[in-house]
């Protein structure tokens, strides 16, 4: 992450709020990048089955490593690819596996892989042979490049914090020189499964300071089913730190919520970190994908794009223990920036092909968004899915324009209106323009999709950027 | 929310006034947007004197509050009296580890004999040693929490009791040590000479700070060696007074008018007969002062009421002089010989009455009486000549007998009378806020003149929002009101915002309510058998709950005299009965089945007769062993409490709920849920409970129930009982076999938003409070009834997320004080959600 952090700062001259409206349009050139290219992240969907609570490492000596819970509850995986679409049939190495009897002999879960000062280390959560749900946190190390050779791992033992209890989810980052460690842990006082901590790290294996509660459930949508704040994963942009965090039981209902902090305040200080009041990434049954949540970030092989990984099931009903059902599947998406230098999540995009966002050229820092059943042209917003859309392309080469977040909308052009309905979709061609694109409908070679004060009508040509 | 509407009776007309525009010049100040609520204050009239004493605190040594928490004492069972009968996992070692080091050998063993430091400290620690050519052996303690919290550079007080038979004396190595064994002091060095029982003491100086500390005491040579009151108190502690400065100085914060002590049920429980050879050393007894002052070593060990063992360390000389510490009236509680908090007996025996009664006669002499008195000279020996000022004594403690309670009641108040005429002796009403012994209690009191009536509870936050006018109504020529006990029933924000408006409420009544305290005072993270709590600690931290911050607002701004005031505003109207439906235990084994809900006109909104399993059901706490048996849903575990499972979401506002419901086995009956909301509140008809003697309604969340009604009703084991429940809006009836059981209508208005104004006499402030419990800012109109005040006001406010809480780990909500404009004899103010707001305005001549 701290590597991360100097590239942008390198890059933009700084981490102010201003300099992040690049990141929202970054330069755009269709006649040489296609829509998988500017979307920039894999849209295989699922990336990886019944891998819950998956981690990506940043790439690191040229390769992505992958970890993540599997159903079984009773293993450390690993696999190394090149490329983030290469996790999905990387090889899995098994590289720890629980004992028979005593602690960490029950539920292993939520693995992450750390490099930190030429080693690697795998925080994971464990429950004891006799009580699988007493579950501590726990550390191993390993000494080799090549995370995923079992050779390299030693168990460091038990990671301590404060005061005994359910403790899981270690994170670490640096950041201004420190090391800490974001983890999920209930405490004696509070009503509630899990809280969310932060503290500093004397070293890769223990804690510096107490521990600062930093969020407990209090909201609605983070006490349905259980109670929960957990699988925190953490991001530095924009000048500011940024939590994210899962709430509720791991079912339909569990979503992610957003805790922000200023780089420069203290982040031992509850009093730095704000809630953002409404979840960030929930269920979405028009794309399918149910129970979202348990993410990290990494970014991808263009060094630039940042990419929420995050697990979903394809259905809502479960029969049993949520707990129990192994089919919340490894995903990964683009993570988006607002102006104001706030992520955007947008919904789980569900299965299609790659996913751009289109600007009039005339201005560039407005996008096309569905309003309703209108297509309208507008300043960013914090609704990011209603500005996203997939070009599909035809056996003849004409492409309909898919809704991401209503999959079964398409743009319409009927009787001169441009609509964003069901019903057959109007086919499209695009042709190139300067830095972007023309759209022309494909049976009227005159007339273009055309932005006109706000509104996407029909009629001559306008050039629309995609990002 | 419903339109507005009146919150006192005489609001209606001010509204009307102002509607009309015939407030002339206070109009012209109000703002475009109509205010939510309007705050008057009357012009004329003068409200009640507010007492010192308002608002206190109590102290009970729950939670380890006394042992292990304010009195300082570093080492746990130093004493070597913790025992089964205190609690079955404690041994006369609980606390301590045996071993030799540097080769040293021996045997630690503890011993009730006749070799026993004094008559009252009946159990000593024998080391048998056996360590002829150097090496030592002896005991390490562990302390309370994590471990003996030192602090670098301070110093504490080493002391220990012993004899050896050794006739060169047995030499001793006292240590403390870091939990992996590490020196954390130099080691004292002291020898014990002679076969009699001898104090020994050594100063011991901590090198680093640490929460995790160990105490090692070595012994060497060989013989037998005998030690007692092994001790390791701070030097440090507050005013020099041995009790720990952290806590000392979070309740002195709080500028207390008063201590109760030392319960609670604490006081009234267990045994009322002596530590004494006689009475076959009773180990679980009642408070009896006698035993708790005078030497340390000889004050009687007793088992604590909530399971644990009580040194009296901290004891009544002690209580007392905290009490004068702090500037608080000292409130001692005594035993009435009946005991409450679910033992509910009473001792008949005369002697025993008179005894206790010349007891508390004595105490008062105790705490008044001349250095030249008997017990004058016993306190003027503990340090204190000068009397400590006693004015009020407490006799009994929630006691569910009135009968037998209130004749021996009567017995002390008029021998306190007759010996003591200035002192007020407080009776109480028992232990809930409402009921047969409530009113029962209170009848008696009220008959006998008794001048002030202690009442305790312990109720979800809609109950103090919904009553804050309880005391409007209470006959001013009766009994004061001492509001011993009370709170709302969790430790988050939303809770100390209803405690916040109730008191309101309280301070509106001062010429009732003459006392009041939130209990319990403190917790022991670790240790708790109680919550919420005002202020909780472990063994080197502690920290203010919520409710700690709104009781410290209030009692350092209570004011000298009630501005009467009224407001008007939104209330929240009640909402019909919704939500899913539950079935639970409690230690108990039971089966339900055939389970309905169907509307009047009898369509089916959910039904499950578990022939397909229980698929529906969900835990709601992940307790009991819950399958299907027979057809029917089971739960087996008769040790589970609380195994609440809930199904189905029901919509409809009218509905009859029915079920059959068998028991197994175990203590109590049923407990039928329903209205189960996500956020956990819920209705459970709870039948054969208070183990099989009592059926209710309770109403509430997670461990936080009231009681909406109750009467007397148990379960028959194997028999299927059927349960209806009909549900019409708020208001629900319960079939039991067909017969109706009762009803209830829960059509409480909740008032989010509460108000009173107070005049500080020695500044000329008025301090007006107010609290707006609810998510939406509350625009309120506040008119001073013609009295000039400075533009600018000192505002203090606690306000933030309802549901967080003040931990360990962060103490996010915190009063904020700031200088506001814009005050003047009318002005608008815009109060926070979820918040109370306190503002102090100063006068100014017109």
């Amino acid at each position: 992450m701290s590597n991360d952090i100097s590239r942008r700062t390198l890059l933009r001259g700084g981490l102010g709020v201003a300099g992040v409206g690049a990141l929202t349009a970054p330069a755009l050139d269709r006649g040489t990048r296609t829509d998988a290219q500017i979307y920039g992240v894999p849209t295989a969907d699922p990336l990886i089955e019944q891998r819950a609570d998956p981690f990506i490492t940043p790439r690191t000596g040229g390769r992505y490593y992958f970890t993540g819970s599997v159903p079984e509850y009773d293993r450390l995986v690993v696999r190394g690819a090149t490329t983030i679409a290469g996790l999905a049939t990387a090889a899995e190495s098994v590289v720890w596996r629980r004992p028979a009897t005593g602690p960490m002999g029950g539920h292993i879960w939520a693995p992450e892989l750390h490099r930190i000062a030429g080693r690697w280390y795998l925080y994971f959560a464990a429950g004891d042979a006799g009580n699988v749900f007493r579950i501590r946190m726990y550390v191993l190390e390993s000494p080799l490049d090549d995370p995923t050779d079992p050779a390299g791992w030693t168990l460091r033992g038990q990671l301590a914090t404060e005061w005994d209890g359910f403790s899981l989810d270690a994170t670490t980052f640096a950041h201004r020189g420190r090391r800490y460690l974001v983890w999920a842990q209930s405490e004696p006082e509070i009503a509630v499964n899990s809280s969310l901590y932060i503290a500093e790290m004397s070293s890769p294996l223990a804690l510096k300071s107490k521990p600062t509660r930093i969020a407990t459930p209090t909201r609605s949508w983070e006490i349905q089913g259980f109670r929960v704040n957990e699988g925190p994963a953490v991001l530095v942009r924009n000048g500011r730190v940024f939590v994210t965090f899962s709430a509720s039981a791991t079912d339909a209902r569990y979503c992610v919520g957003l805790l922000t902090a200023d780089a420069r305040a203290d982040l031992l200080a509850h009093a730095s970190w704000s809630k953002t009041p409404d979840p960030v990434f929930v269920t979405n049954t028009a794309t399918g994908r149910y129970g979202p949540g348990h993410n990290s970030f990494t970014v991808a092989e263009d060094g630039v794009t940042d990419v929420l990984v995050y697990h979903a099931r394809d259905y809502r009903d479960i029969v049993g223990d949520p707990l129990y059902d192994p089919n919340r599947h490894t995903r990964v998406q683009r993570l988006y920036w607002h102006p104001d230098g706030t992520p955007l999540f947008g919904v789980p995009v569900g299965a299609g092909g790659p996913i751009v966002r289109l600007s009039p050229a005339e201005r560039g820092a407005w996008f096309v968004r569905r309003d309703d059943s209108a297509l309208v042209v507008g300043p960013p917003g914090h609704a990011l899915a209603d500005t996203q859309f997939r070009f599909v392309a035809s056996a003849d080469g004409t492409e309909v324009i898919q809704s991401v977040d209503l999959p079964d909308r398409h743009v319409r052009v009927v009787d001169g209106a441009v609509r964003v309905e069901t019903g057959t979709p109007t086919d499209f061609r695009r042709l190139p323009a300067g830095r972007g694109v023309r759209i022309q409908l494909a049976g009227d070679a005159t007339r273009y999709l055309r932005h006109e004060r706000g509104r996407v009508v029909t009629g001559d040509a306008s050039v629309f950027l995609l990002g | 929310m419903s339109p507005s509407r009146a919150i006192f009776g005489l609001a209606t007309a001010a509204l009307l006034v102002a509607a009309t525009g015939g407030a002339g010049p206070v109009l012209a100040e109000a703002p475009a947007a109509a205010p939510d609520y309007t705050i008057t204050v009357d012009p004329a009239a003068t409200g009640p004197a507010i007492a010192d004493s308002m608002y206190g605190v109590f102290f009970e040594d729950i939670n380890f509050a006394a042992d292990g928490g304010l009195y300082p004492e570093l080492v746990r069972n130093r004493s070597f009296e913790f025992l089964p009968a205190d609690n079955t996992s404690y041994r006369g070692l609980t606390g301590w580890t045996p071993g030799g080091e540097s080769g040293g050998t021996g045997a630690a063993t503890t011993v009730n004999d006749a070799n026993r430091l004094n008559e009252r400290n009946r159990t000593h620690l024998r080391l048998d040693l056996t360590s002829p050519d150097g090496g030592r052996y002896g005991v390490t303690n562990g302390g309370w929490n994590t471990g003996l919290a030192v602090r670098r550079g301070a110093t504490y007080d080493f002391s220990l009791w012993a004899r050896t038979d050794a006739p060169a004396g047995t030499p001793l190595t006292v240590v403390l040590r870091d939990a992996a064994g590490e020196p954390l002091s130099a080691p004292a060095e002291l020898t014990v000479r002679g076969d009699g029982w001898t104090r020994y003491a050594v100063p011991v100086r901590a090198s680093r700070t640490t929460d995790a500390g160990r105490l090692a005491v070595l012994a060497g040579g060989i013989g037998t060696l005998r030690l007692d009151m092994i001790s390791l108190l701070p030097r440090d502690t507050y005013k020099g007074h041995g009790l720990r400065r952290d806590l000392a100085e979070k309740i002195a914060a709080l500028r207390p008018g008063f201590v109760r002590f030392p319960g609670g049920c604490l006081v009234n429980t267990g045994s009322h007969y002596g530590y004494d050879a006689a009475s076959n050393f009773p180990r679980a007894r009642s408070y009896q002062w006698k035993d708790t002052v005078g030497p340390v070593e000889t004050r009687a060990a007793n088992a604590n009421f909530w399971g644990y063992h009580q040194s009296y360390g901290l004891g009544y000389y002690e209580y007392f002089q905290f009490s004068e510490d702090i500037g608080a009236m000292p409130l001692p509680v005594v035993p009435a010989l009946v005991t409450g908090c679910g033992q509910n007996r009473a001792t008949n025996d005369p002697a025993l009455l008179q005894r206790h009664i010349q007891d508390t006669l004595d105490l008062i002499e105790f705490a008044n009486g001349p250095a030249s008195s008997e017990w004058g000279a016993l306190r003027a020996r503990m340090g204190h000549p000068e009397p400590f000022g006693l004015t009020h004594v407490a006799v009994g403690n929630e006691e569910n007998l009135p009968d037998a309670y209130f004749a021996n009641f009567l017995r002390f108040r008029d021998a306190i009378a007759a010996k003591y005429p200035g002192i007020t002796v407080v009776g109480n009403s028992g232990p809930d806020d409402q009921g047969a012994t409530f009113d029962n209690l209170w009848a008696k009191n009220r008959a006998a003149g008794v001048a002030m009536v202690d009442e305790h509870y312990y109720n979800s936050p809609a109950w103090f929002l919904g009553n804050n006018r309880r005391y409007d109504g209470y006959d001013r020529a009766g009994p004061e009101v001492f509001l011993g006990e009370y709170a709302s029933l969790d430790n988050k924000l939303f809770n100390s915002l209803a405690e916040a408006s109730y008191m309101t409420g309280l301070e509106r009544n001062a010429d009732v309510v003459r006392m009041a305290s939130y209990a319990p005072l403190l917790a022991n993270v670790d240790n708790v058998q109680w919550r919420p709590d005002l202020i909780w600690f472990d063994n080197d931290e502690s920290w203010g709950t919520t409710s700690y911050q709104v009781q410290k607002l209030f009692m350092n701004n209570v004011g000298d005299r009630v501005v009467p005031s009224r407001a008007t505003g939104k209330v929240i109207e009640p909402k019909p009965i919704t939500g899913a439906v539950g079935l639970s235990t409690w230690a108990t084994a039971a089966t339900y089945d055939d389970i309905k809900v169907t509307t009047p006109a009898g369509e089916v909104l959910f039904a499950d007769d578990f022939s397909g399993g229980a698929g529906q059901w969900t835990p709601v706490e992940p307790r009991g062993a819950w399958s299907v048996v027979d057809g029917g849903y089971r739960q087996s575990d008769t040790a589970a409490l609380d195994t609440l499972v809930k199904a189905g979401n029901i919509t409809a506002t009218d509905y009859d709920l029915t079920l059959k419901a068998t028991k197994q086995a175990g203590a109590e009956g049923f407990l039928v849920a329903f209205g189960v909301q996500e956020s956990g509140e819920l209705y459970w008809w709870n039948l054969g409970g208070w183990n099989n003697t009592q059926g209710a309604i309770q109403k509430g969340a997670g461990g936080s129930k009231e009681i909406v009604l109750a009467k007397p009703n148990s379960i028959a084991t194997g028999v299927t009982y059927d349960i209806r429940i009909e549900v019409r809006g708020t208001t629900v009836r319960l079939f039991l076999d067909g017969a109706e059981w009762g009803s209830f209508t829960d059509n409480q208005v909740t008032e989010p938003f509460a108000q009173v104004v107070t005049h500080d006499d020695a500044t000329g402030e008025l301090i007006v409070k107010v609290v707006n419990a609810q998510d939406a800012p509350a625009v309120t109109a506040i008119d001073l009834g013609g009295r000039t005040v400075d533009r600018r006001a000192r505002m203090t406010v606690i306000a933030g997320d309802p549901q967080e809480q003040n931990t360990r780990s962060a103490e996010p909500i915190q009063p904020v004080t700031t200088t506001v404009g814009g005050i003047g004899s009318t002005f608008t103010r815009t109060f926070a959600p979820n918040s109370v707001t306190f503002l102090r305005l100063r006068g100014r001549p017109s």
